[in-house]
């Protein structure tokens, strides 16, 4: 649509009530420049408009108006979108009209990763704008043939987002698949990237994330380079990485920064913490409701005289206990760091030692409680602990119905369904299942890197 | 994911008869269980089973008696005279009367032996007077007798003085037709507990014992006892302990053309003195080699009052019959109706003692 007269009241007809929309207008030139005060840097405004056109004469401002940095634009959507994209529309004698991008968006700056933090390596976290995000990955790959295609995000938001891969290493059947999946994605909008995967998800009723997503730049660099996909949403501090495996949220930075043999034995540490996160509960539930006989000799008293204040049997304990850690563990997420604090003191005092002396629980299933939150936290994506949890409570109500046999039984379950999810073509459970030697030298372990060669 | 929790819905129901909750600390674990045969009164013939299980809330242990025809009839009856719910899941041994044993023993380890809950681990050991008392007096020393007693069992075990005998190895001896069964020995004293030895069965009989001293020469015999000390009496002043390192045994079956068996049963221990009372000169190269002789003679001695005492009774704990079975094909070994037959094969043995140190004795 290309409007020749009074171009300047059609646009503003379109931020009709709008009233954070800036006019400025350089009368004796028969000039006009439209744009949100807030998306724009002041000294940039300064530089490419306010100076240029300041003290000059009519016939000087051809000129300035064919200077690059001035972008003819002819259709008026493209001018609206311009002015909310944060670039300031000049208008010439209300027919013809000019985009400059000065655009500076107000953000925090870089700082230290919170969530996932490592002792070495680099501390940077992705912040929430998208192009300093980007920069710190190109910052990183000096290579034209990292590729990144943009995208729209929200019929109404219009969120940007980039899809980033290095041709040559990613499977383009991957980025097709991932491109289609983000054009069928049909939304008002979207606030965070975490929102977006449970968009393309393929299984949404799995308790487990389907798809990795992390806050630090180091680490989407390393999965480009291993042939994955990754995704930048604007205004989310965090990048996706496709096809995902269930092993990559057990990997942590430090397993690379450090010597092989730290790594690896961390990272069988983790692996030791998901049993215990998974099961500890259960086991307890069940070795007090089925499996009297696997007790040592030597516990067995502890054991009973342990129990035998507590009013309620096992799985009615265990689930109090639980609620109670998982209420804990919520409480400290919403409080202000300040106030958080005492939660750890009120949860110490009253759940750990006010709990038993008041025979309420008994000591042995608060050791084994909270050794299997402690596990949980082991685990590095807050995401996939998240999971656990859900299924730890699963697991424990099947240790009370079946004892050993109830929590075998949970686990071929949640075997099969891990083994089932698909992601991206890829499973996600590899290299487990389908098995694949060649890749468990950084599943399991983490080898020497000189054995990662072919 | 729906067909999956239709199928735990369905399997859950499937199960919902199959209630087999044992909540802790309702349950009384049995420790330790006794037999004993009553032998006069009114209940003669009768069988008296003792339990004893360990109260958690006061630590201490109580045991409760009663008197039955079967064994398995006992717990029926134990469970009515105490609020827990017995169980035998965390049986640790099992103690047998003398006269009990003598009478044969089958049946009862039978019982045990096919119940999946048990442990086949559980250990066997006979007690001298009656388990009854054994395990209801109250000792000055310890609080709980019957974990005292496990590790009496279980240390002595190690020392090689009695054997590691659990209610599988029993079985499994009983059921070879080579071998005839061993069991430890404990006595009831004043103020404690003591292994006496081990027990010779013939098939699930307990025909006559061998004291501690003659006990480790036994399990020199069938090589259990790899290295350890033994207390050799050369003469009233002459006392050694030989501490040795490496026992190889050998048994080396020979039949001849008149189906007469030889067995050579040869012993190679290598070791050191660890002390010595006596007139030798411990520096003397030939005087060593003298007492390395009277060693040799003095094991040589132990082993052939073992085997005499085996080819009195008749049995084979040795397990010589296993060496001779290898040798012979199914209908000879079924017609030598072994260990009937032991007189009649000629065991040599040979004992070989090398003192490779004097160690720090002066």
């Amino acid at each position: 649509m290309y409007i020749n007269k009074n171009l300047s009241a059609h646009i503003k007809g379109r931020f009709d009530d709008c009233d954070d929309l800036v006019t400025k207008t350089f009368p004796e030139l028969e000039i006009e420049v439209l744009f949100f005060g807030h998306l724009v840097g002041e000294e940039e405004l300064n530089n490419n408009i306010v100076q240029p056109f300041s003290n000059i004469k009519n016939d000087e401002v051809k000129n300035i108006l064919r200077r690059i940095e001035f972008k003819q634009e002819e259709d008026i959507n493209s001018m609206v979108n311009g002015i909310l994209e944060g670039k300031a529309l000049v208008i010439f004698k209300n027919s013809l009209a000019y985009a400059v991008d000065i655009y500076v968006p107000k953000t925090r700056s870089v700082a230290a990763a919170e969530i996932e933090t490592v002792i070495v390596g680099p501390k940077e976290a992705f912040i929430e704008d998208i192009g300093t995000n980007l920069s710190m990955i190109r910052r990183r790959i000096k290579s034209d043939c990292l590729k990144v295609l943009s995208y729209k995000i929200g019929t109404i938001t219009q969120t940007k987002m980039y899809l980033l891969y290095i041709e040559g290493i990613t499977s383009p059947v991957l980025v097709k698949e991932l491109q289609e999946r983000i054009n069928n994605i049909d939304i008002k909008g979207i606030n965070d990237l975490n929102q977006l995967i449970q968009y393309l998800d393929r299984k949404p009723l799995s308790i487990f994330p389907q798809y990795f997503t992390t806050e630090r730049p180091d680490v989407s660099t390393s999965k480009l380079l291993e042939g994955r996909v990754i995704c930048l949403l604007d205004g989310s501090p965090y990048s996706l990485s496709t096809p995902t495996s269930f092993f990559e949220f057990f990997q942590s930075p430090d397993d690379y920064n450090q010597r092989w043999i730290l790594g690896t034995l961390s990272r069988a540490l983790r692996f030791a913490a998901l049993v215990i996160t998974l099961f500890a509960s259960a086991f307890y539930v069940a070795v007090s409701m089925f499996h009297y006989e696997i007790i040592p000799v030597k516990l067995l008293h502890e054991f009973i005289k342990s129990r035998s204040d507590v009013p309620f049997n096992p799985l009615i304990e265990a689930l109090i206990i639980e609620s109670i850690i998982e209420l804990l563990r919520e409480a400290g997420a919403r409080l202000p760091s300040k106030i958080g604090q005492t939660i750890g003191i009120v949860g110490g005092i009253v759940v750990g030692t006010a709990a038993v002396e008041a025979g309420f629980t008994s000591n042995i299933l608060i050791i084994v409680v909270s050794i299997s939150a402690i596990s949980s936290f082991v685990v590095p994506h807050i995401i996939m602990t998240a999971s656990l949890r859900i299924a730890r409570f699963i697991f424990i109500i099947l240790a009370s119905i079946a004892g050993f046999f109830g929590i075998i039984f949970g686990f071929i379950i949640l075997l099969i369904h891990l083994c089932s999810i698909k992601n991206m073509g890829e499973y996600y459970f590899k290299p487990i299942a389908p098995l694949s030697l060649k890749d468990l030298k950084d599943t399991i372990i983490r080898a020497p890197y000189q054995f990662f060669k072919k | 994911m729906a067909r999956i929790l239709m199928m735990i819905i369905l399997i859950l129901l499937m199960q919902s008869g199959c209630m087999d909750q044992k909540i802790v600390e309702e349950l009384g674990f049995i420790h330790t269980i006794g037999y004993e045969s009553i032998e006069e009164g009114e209940d003669i013939g009768k069988l008296k089973v003792t339990v004893s299980f360990p109260i958690a809330e006061t630590l201490e242990q109580q045991t409760n008696t009663t008197v039955v025809d079967t064994p398995r009839e006992s717990m029926l009856f134990l469970n009515q005279q105490t609020d827990k719910d017995l169980v035998l899941g965390q049986v640790r041994s099992i103690l047998i009367g003398e006269k009990l044993a003598e009478k044969g023993v089958w049946d009862l380890i039978d019982t045990f032996y096919r119940d999946p809950v048990l442990r086949p681990t559980v250990k066997l050991s006979i007690v001298k007077s009656s388990p009854q008392q054994m395990l209801s007096k109250d000792y000055p020393n310890f609080q709980m007798v019957d974990s005292v007693i496990e590790e009496l069992l279980t240390k002595e075990a190690r020392l090689n003085s009695i054997p590691e005998m659990d209610i599988h190895k029993f079985a499994k001896d009983y059921l070879d037709d080579a071998i005839d069964p061993i069991a430890p020995i404990i006595l009831q004293t004043e103020d404690g507990i003591m292994s006496e030895g081990i027990g010779l069965f013939s098939d699930d009989q307990l025909r006559t014992s061998l004291p501690e001293i003659k006990a480790r020469v036994f399990f020199l015999l069938t090589g259990e006892f790899k290295e350890g000390k033994l207390l050799i009496k050369i003469s009233k002043e002459e006392n050694v302990i030989f501490s040795f390192l490496k026992n190889k045994r050998s048994i080396k079956v020979g039949i001849n053309n008149n189906q007469d068996i030889d067995v050579n049963l040869s012993i190679d221990l290598k070791g050191f003195l660890l002390e010595y009372q006596g007139k030798k000169d411990i520096n003397n190269e030939k005087q060593m080699a003298e007492m390395e002789g009277d060693i040799q003679d003095y094991i040589e001695k132990e082993i052939n009052e073992i085997l005499e005492i085996m080819k009195e009774h008749q049995i084979d704990n040795l397990g010589i019959g296993k060496y001779i079975k290898r040798k012979m094909d199914y209908q000879t070994w079924k017609n030598l109706d072994w260990p009937k037959s032991i007189d009649r094969v000629n065991i040599h043995p040979t004992v070989t003692v090398t003192i490779i140190d004097t160690g720090l004795v002066k």
